[in-house]
């Protein structure tokens, strides 16, 4: 199988199948990676295909010298800080209103998503990057601009934060019934319906 | 946790859990992870707490690939407009997929560019140059230095992700579309053109011939004729077998054909060969590269001429200008390389001779045998001589040394064993 960087220099030579192949690849991981971090599912929609709309506009100028993840990567976390900026420019948005990543999310699915809004920004970024996008240290200290070290140390904390909740006798969240989501605490794995389900 | 009776540390044990330990300390980690029941308890929460976070699974991105926008991508140069003009590209664009404010962002614009369009049509203003002639925030001026050091240079849009105020995302795109499209142009019309096909032509060929001489000063006639020069020549003239001459030629690639059909007429063609290989994609992509690089470095020197910061971004530029100056000159030297290579075809020439060995009929005169040896003898004797007196000259100084210094020991024992010998002499 071809690698990211040949299909990416090989569409830089105008190849549209290796495009193909790279959007085929990384649209998944992509729109999961905005789905996540942002409220409405359009916008995420909207910043993927952007992230791809870049890579063909900067084409000409791409240069193998990192990853071709790190380099989607890269634009996706660009375009989200300006999407971010973008919102903090907007009216803010109420606690209550959508969800990210399911209007059908399990009880499971609540309890992680409110656990990591209580880690700190930084940690947090780090652990989704590790947990998410399944990136490698070296690969988020690249991209987040920190060292290795600090990456490694940053994702502990964040783990063992995540590690605390779990704890039987840790204080249930304002929205978050522990005794009720004890039986989330074991994985669950959605069904591949619920991965099509539409917001 | 106690450290001390730990041979890892709990950062170390989830690296290595992660795989992004190394593999020395990775055995270790995994040793000590089969012995303490306190790490293999982290280990558990650990892995439950990933375990847990996969639970969050979203739904699968609907986002196609349609048959115009691959079209589209086909085309040099034209990737931006058929993005944006089909196919899933055109969801961005697709009202469906606009919010509320959107529409009246949109349907203001309109208005706007209806009204605005003939006074700005007025004015002649340089449209992407005077895009960066506009100051920029900081940070933007930041995200752009980073975006080079990612191996990505940012485009404008990526560079200031945050659309105008009162500028949907129509509007957005289109304004990414037009600075893109001048961008092209101007890149475009900075880069050479290529005429025809661009091929290096390499040819070898191997001639047997009677007359060496003529042939050796015939190649130099040749090249002279041709408008060529010598690469590499070298000419063997070995006693009691055939002469050869073997070079490297080159020639104007125009002039190939009548070079090789002057050198087979230089004597009999053994061995003859051919090869073209097209490098125009190279020289256009290196052209272009060339180009794109010399427009970095322009823009960077006016960051660095135009725009105020910390002390750490114009380090950060400067040495974005280093780096670029020095791709630059790689890129200059490989283009008028292969352009050399293009222009001149390399002719890999062997010229032998058809050697004839010479026969002696008639044998030396007895008394020339005898001159001959007498002379041969002298010169021996003056050889042996001179062999002597030089290994004197060298050796000498060495053995006087070592004489002086063994002389009194030797006199020495002399003197205390010759009682000795005399004795045992006599009574023999």
């Amino acid at each position: 199988m071809t690698t990211d960087e040949g299909l990416m220099l090989e569409f830089q030579r105008g190849s549209r199948e290796a495009f193909e192949e790279l959007f085929d690849r990384y649209r998944g991981p992509l729109y999961g990676f905005f789905r996540r971090r942002l409220e409405r599912q359009d916008r995420a929609e909207d910043l993927t295909q952007e992230t791809f709309l870049a890579v063909i506009r900067a084409t000409s100028r791409y240069e193998p010298r990192s990853l071709v993840r790190t380099y989607l990567y890269g634009i996706a976390l660009k375009l989200l800080a300006g999407e971010r900026r973008k919102q903090a420019n907007d009216l803010p948005v109420p606690e209550s209103s959508p969800e990210p990543a399911g209007d059908d999310a399990s009880d499971t699915v609540v309890w992680v998503r409110q656990a990591l809004e209580r880690l700190d920004s930084t940690d947090r970024e780090v652990l989704m990057l590790r947990e998410y996008e399944q990136l490698s240290y070296s690969e988020i200290a690249q991209l987040l601009r920190i060292p290795v070290n600090t990456v490694r140390s940053r994702l502990f904390r964040a783990r063992m934060a995540l590690k605390d909740c779990l704890q039987p006798d840790h204080p249930p969240d304002v929205a978050l019934n522990r005794a009720e989501h004890k039986p989330g605490r074991q994985p669950v794995k959605l069904s591949a319906g619920k991965e099509g389900a539409t917001q | 946790m106690n450290q001390q009776n730990h041979m890892v540390e709990p950062e170390e044990l989830m690296a290595y859990l992660d795989g992004e330990l190394s593999p020395e300390r990775a055995a270790d980690a995994a040793s000590h992870l089969e012995e303490c029941t306190q790490c293999q308890k982290l280990a558990a929460d650990l892995q439950e707490v990933s375990q847990m976070l996969m639970a969050w699974q979203v739904e699968k991105s609907k986002l196609g690939l349609t048959e115009d926008v691959a079209e589209g991508l086909n085309k040099p140069g034209s990737h931006k407009s058929a993005a944006i003009n089909s196919g899933s590209w055109l969801n961005l664009l697709s009202p469906r997929h606009w919010p509320k404010p959107v529409w009246g962002l949109a349907i203001v614009a309109l208005i706007a560019a209806v009204v605005l369009t003939p006074s700005l049509m007025r004015r002649s203003m340089p449209r992407y140059g005077s895009e960066m002639a506009v100051p920029r925030t900081t940070a933007q001026h930041q995200d752009t230095i980073r975006a080079g050091q990612l191996g990505l240079r940012a485009t404008p849009p990526l560079a200031a992700p945050t659309p105008r105020p009162g500028a949907g995302a129509l509007g957005k795109l289109l304004k990414d579309a037009d600075a893109d499209v001048d961008q092209v142009e101007e890149e475009t019309s900075n880069v050479p053109t290529v005429n025809g096909p661009m091929i290096i032509r390499t040819a070898e060929l191997e001639v047997f011939t009677k007359e060496f001489e003529k042939a050796r000063s015939s190649v130099d006639e040749i090249l002279k004729r041709r408008h060529g020069y010598v690469g590499e020549l070298n000419v063997n003239t070995p006693t009691g077998s055939a002469r050869s001459l073997t070079g490297t030629l080159r020639v104007p690639a125009s002039q190939l054909d009548a070079t090789l059909a002057d050198i087979k007429g230089l004597g009999t063609t053994q061995k003859e060969s051919q090869e073209g290989e097209e490098v125009t994609q190279q020289y256009v992509d290196l052209q272009a590269r060339l180009a794109n690089a010399r427009h970095t470095e322009q823009r960077l020197t006016d960051i660095l001429r135009e725009r105020t910061g910390k002390l750490s971004d114009v380090l950060a530029v400067e040495m974005q200008i280093s780096r670029v100056r020095g791709v630059i000159e790689q890129m200059e030297a490989q283009r008028k390389n292969m352009k050399n290579q293009v222009d001149f075809a390399t002719v890999t020439l062997t010229v032998t001779e058809e050697y004839k060995e010479q026969l002696k009929a008639v044998p030396p005169s007895t008394g020339r045998q005898f001159r001959n040896a007498a002379v041969e003898g002298y010169r021996s004797l003056v050889d042996g001589i001179i062999s002597v007196l030089l290994w004197l000259l060298s050796a000498g100084p060495t053995l006087l040394v070592w004489a002086a210094i063994l002389f009194f020991p030797v006199r020495y024992l002399w003197k205390k064993l010759r009682p000795k010998f005399m004795q045992k002499a006599s009574e023999v």
